[in-house]
């Protein structure tokens, strides 16, 4: 199995914590929220396509709304498979931080 | 919030729809409008639209990025398969490559070419607002005192200035003498009309005094070497004292004026000319208006400016731009306009010769391609998806084909320019126009060639293809057939042009002129040899190869055909307008040239009235004025009344451009410029030197300078030789291109029948037949393709011997050689391979069935 990219995992996280109220708009304040940073919708609908072909994301249509210009919400869950990625990430990030917290970087330098 | 709200900018919301396509468009824009919404609620209009505007322009690098490189995969799939192709059938790609490049490189010299005669005279500064007077039947030769009564009367006339060509004149500084052409007579405000870049001295004051001269470079060294000439003095003539006022620049080729020095308009005076008569014409009048005046409005005053002056002259007058005057063809100078269409015709017909050989051997062979054309389609390519691809492969081969033509070109250009006369140099190529020329060429080649190949073959179907049953593509289309028809129809135009061409410059040439043009030597004369000339010719005769001596005004051929409208009249004379031309002639000049009489006699020595009371008309002049017995009549040209005593046979004194036209002769001893010397063919060198020895004698400070006729009359037609050479050499590439096409069209289709040509031997049939079996196509399209193109050549080269007054006829054997020409060729180019394949032992190729 394939690592998830950075933006992938970021994406998949922001997800995780929209549970069911995950599409566009949300997942991209999300992942503006806990990255700090703003992305493109080109971006991470390009994201969104990957993931959902390599099987971790399924996605259901929501109702068409005025505000959209007449057009239906793409909600995104986490498969299965999606899930077992996203716990390997998880578990990968502890693996290499072990042993390091934030005190011991101002210790090295101080 | 209803009426708040604003619709979502137009052109950032298509962008970025174009820039995201794949699974969720919908959601995706839905969402961009969501977030424009909110913004705009929470933060207002122009935040909102802000926010959209960034958004896109921010996303486009990242898009670009991405969709290339996906693109740089598939690019770089085409281009492998592209170049295997190409390595694959080396022959077809040959036979593309070489035809495309050598049309490239026609193109290329032909725009040159082109690129240099429209550039005439528009190296001036004021180049449109500058003019030429000009009579309505395009003679630019004007009375002298237009100049001056322009700008005087007009107010739109800026400036104005007449303007003489020189013969040759003599030019002496210290002990440097030369005989130099190229001189003009102008007045002081031609310096600021027209560009002359002055290297020395003041253009301003220039030519204010009447005895100055301005020189160019190159006389300037011929005359001073190294040493300043600028208020040195000249002898000019040998009889006046000129300053050096100015050097200028050697003057630039394209510019229907030439000349190499500059005279004052004030020193004709010296020679007695009248320089304020409405009399005669004979001195150009340029015109500068001022600017942004249309020139239709002073067209329109000055239209019966020379009638008003002189009445019998009922010629309207018109300001003719000069940009204009080097391409028209009804001007004195001959325009060229015609061969520009000509020229740029045939380069066009080249290029697509080339590239209908291209579209035939690509779409003939497409059962090679239409294999993967299917799996590609299988896989997932779209339609356009292989347009681009097959339109790729057609540039890319167009591309290498360019970079050769250029190469040739490079390689060519001293040969044009041999053929051509002029001096194209590879700095040329840089130009800005020139250079987008080129790539409008090649993009033209590109497309005449590519587009519809690339849309053939993308139009297969995977089901049909990969099946492996014969496609219909193969076999000929009717497509095909027609441009193979064009092909053919436009070589037959073409060589049929060249013949006629060359008939026409041959028959000129060859054609009887009316007198004895060759062994004539003709020479300018002063006053000493005109004054002694008796004790001359005895002197002359006395050598047995000089056969006989005369004198006359103008030797043949040298005619400028600007007789003008002089008052003709005579006895019984109703209202003809005839425009007569009058030339002075010795006793001798009959015996000289060999002219008939046609009625009466010529003059005599035997007659004391001759001399002064006598006209021998020619029966072009008879036929004008509709005498019954002109022999003892009278007539009066130009205020001169004589008596006609005789009329000699009508000959060519002018170029067989012109009719022969009314003309009468005279004797006035004071008005002959040229001896005229009939030589034996007989040790030539030896008479020249003869006649130099007793020149010197004469004019010891004069080098003796002389032509022989027969030369000066090969050269009235230099320009249409030319023109056929030229027009040979490129229906030669063309021929020979449209055979490569042929022959690599016949090789396509022998290879595709090796079967059936092996199935026919087997049964007994003979080689010649086979091949007469397989030619049966091309003899057809050959035929078909005569029988489209004879109409259409026959109007075009009519219309081009219209422009001569003496001229081949048309004849049906042309078309007939040319249509046998083309057939035999082509039959030999096609059947080529058709015999090897037929000769090939059948068992070769039925052994795998």
């Amino acid at each position: 199995m394939k690592e998830l990219t950075k933006l992938e995992e970021l994406v998949m996280i922001a997800i995780w914590h929209l549970k069911d109220e995950a599409y566009g708009v949300q997942i991209k304040n999300k992942v503006k929220e806990i990255s700090g940073r703003e992305y493109f919708y080109n971006t991470l609908y390009t994201t969104f396509d990957q993931l959902t072909r390599k099987g971790y994301l399924t996605k259901h249509f929501g109702e068409p709304s005025a505000v959209r210009g007449g057009k239906r919400k793409v909600f995104f869950h986490i498969t299965k498979e999606g899930r077992t990625a996203l716990e390997n990430a998880f578990k990968r990030h502890r693996r290499i931080w072990t042993g390091i917290d934030e005190e011991s970087f101002h210790k090295e330098y101080s | 919030m209803g009426e708040k709200k604003s619709r979502i900018p137009k052109i950032p919301y298509w962008l970025l729809n174009k820039i995201y396509s794949f699974d969720n468009t919908d959601a995706y824009s839905g969402d961009i409008e969501e977030e424009f919404a909110k913004i705009q609620k929470c933060q207002g209009k122009a935040r909102a639209k802000r926010w959209i505007w960034f958004h896109t322009i921010a996303a486009i690098p990242r898009w670009l990025i991405n969709s290339l490189s996906w693109r740089m995969n598939m690019v770089k799939n085409y281009l492998k398969i592209a170049i295997r192709n190409f390595f694959r059938h080396k022959g077809y790609t040959f036979i593309n490559i070489a035809g495309l490049s050598i049309g490239i490189a026609c193109c290329i010299m032909i725009l040159l070419w082109v690129q240099e005669e429209l550039s005439y005279d528009r190296f001036h500064e004021n180049a449109a607002d500058l003019y030429v007077a000009t009579f309505s039947n395009g003679s630019i030769v004007t009375p002298t005192a237009l100049s001056p009564y322009l700008k005087a009367e007009y107010p739109e006339v800026m400036r104005t200035s007449r303007y003489s060509p020189q013969g040759r004149d003599l030019l002496k500084y210290k002990d440097t003498d030369i005989y130099q052409d190229g001189g003009i007579m102008v007045d002081p405000d031609f310096l600021k009309m027209f560009t002359v870049p002055f290297l020395r001295g003041n253009p301003e004051t220039a030519l204010s005094d009447p005895n100055s001269i301005l020189l160019s470079e190159q006389v300037a060294q011929k005359l001073f070497g190294t040493s300043d000439p600028i208020g040195q003095t000249l002898i000019y003539n040998t009889r006046v004292d000129l300053k050096v006022t100015g050097v200028f620049e050697d003057y630039p080729s394209n510019s229907h004026m030439q000349f190499l020095y500059i005279l004052p308009v004030e020193l004709a005076k010296i020679h007695n000319r009248n320089l304020n008569t409405w009399d005669v014409n004979n001195i150009r009048t340029y015109v500068q208006l001022r600017k942004y005046t249309p020139v239709e409005t002073v067209d329109a005053k000055i239209v019966d400016v020379v009638e008003r002056h002189r009445p019998q002259d009922k010629r309207a007058m018109t300001l003719q731009p000069i940009t204009r005057l080097h391409l028209n063809p009804y001007n004195d100078t001959g325009g060229t306009i015609l061969y520009v269409y000509l020229f740029s015709a045939l380069a066009f017909f080249i290029l697509l010769i080339a590239c209908i050989n291209f579209v035939n051997l690509t779409t003939a062979r497409s059962s090679n391609r239409a294999k993967e054309v299917g799996i590609r389609k299988t896989v997932g390519a779209c339609r356009a998806h292989l347009t681009r691809q097959f339109f790729g492969e057609s540039l890319l081969l167009t591309l290498i084909a360019s970079a050769l033509a250029i190469g040739l070109v490079f390689l060519f250009l001293p040969m044009f320019n041999n053929l051509t006369g002029k001096a194209f140099t590879w700095e040329l190529l840089i130009q800005k126009s020139v250079v987008l020329g080129i790539f409008g060429i090649i993009s033209l080649t590109a497309i005449l060639a590519g587009s519809y190949p690339s849309v053939f073959l993308s139009r297969f179907q995977p089901i049909k293809v990969l099946k492996g049953r014969r496609l219909k593509g193969t076999k000929g289309s009717i497509f095909r057939k027609v441009l193979v028809v064009m092909q053919f129809s436009l070589s037959i135009l073409l060589i049929l042009g060249t013949l006629m061409i060359f008939r026409q410059v041959h028959y000129l040439r060859a054609h009887d002129v009316g007198y004895d043009r060759d062994n004539i030597v003709y020479f300018g004369i002063g006053n000493r040899f005109r004054n002694n000339f008796e004790t001359i010719k005895t002197e002359l005769l006395a050598n047995p190869n000089i056969l006989n001596v005369t004198l006359t005004d103008i030797a043949p051929y040298r005619w400028m055909s600007n007789a003008g409208y002089g008052d003709v009249h005579w006895e019984g004379k109703t209202n003809q307008q005839v425009k007569m031309v009058m030339t002075s002639v010795d006793y001798d000049y009959l015996d000289t040239f060999g002219l008939k009489m046609a009625q009466g006699r010529f003059f005599s020595r035997n007659f004391s009235t001759d001399a002064s009371d006598a006209y021998v008309v020619n029966e072009a002049a008879v036929r004008a004025m509709e005498m019954e017995n002109p022999v003892g009549k009278e007539l009066d040209v130009w205020g001169m009344r004589k008596r006609i005593i005789g009329v000699v046979e009508d000959y060519h004194f002018e170029s067989l451009h012109n009719e022969i036209i009314p003309m009468a002769m005279r004797i006035d001893p004071n008005g002959h410029f040229q001896a005229c010397v009939r030589i034996s063919p007989h040790r030539i060198p030896d008479t020249l030197v003869f006649l130099e020895s007793k020149w010197k004698k004469i004019y010891p400070e004069y080098p003796f300078e002389y032509n022989f006729l027969d030369d000066t009359i090969a050269n009235q037609y230099r320009s249409e030789q030319a023109i056929g050479k030229i027009v040979t050499v490129f229906t030669i590439l063309a021929i020979l291109i449209s055979c490569l096409g042929i022959f690599g069209l016949s090789s396509f289709t022998t290879e595709q029948r090796t079967k059936e040509i092996g199935i026919r031997k087997v049964l007994g049939a003979t080689v010649i037949s086979i091949v007469r079996h397989i030619s049966k196509e091309f003899v057809l399209l050959v035929f078909i393709a005569n029988i489209i193109i004879w109409p259409l050549a026959f109007f075009v080269l009519n219309r081009w011997l219209q422009t001569f007054a003496y001229r081949i006829s048309i004849g049906w054997w042309m078309f007939v050689l040319t249509g046998i020409l083309v057939l035999g060729v082509s039959l030999l180019t096609a059947s080529w391979q058709i015999v090897r394949a037929a000769m090939a032992n059948p068992v070769d190729s039925l052994r795998y069935e």
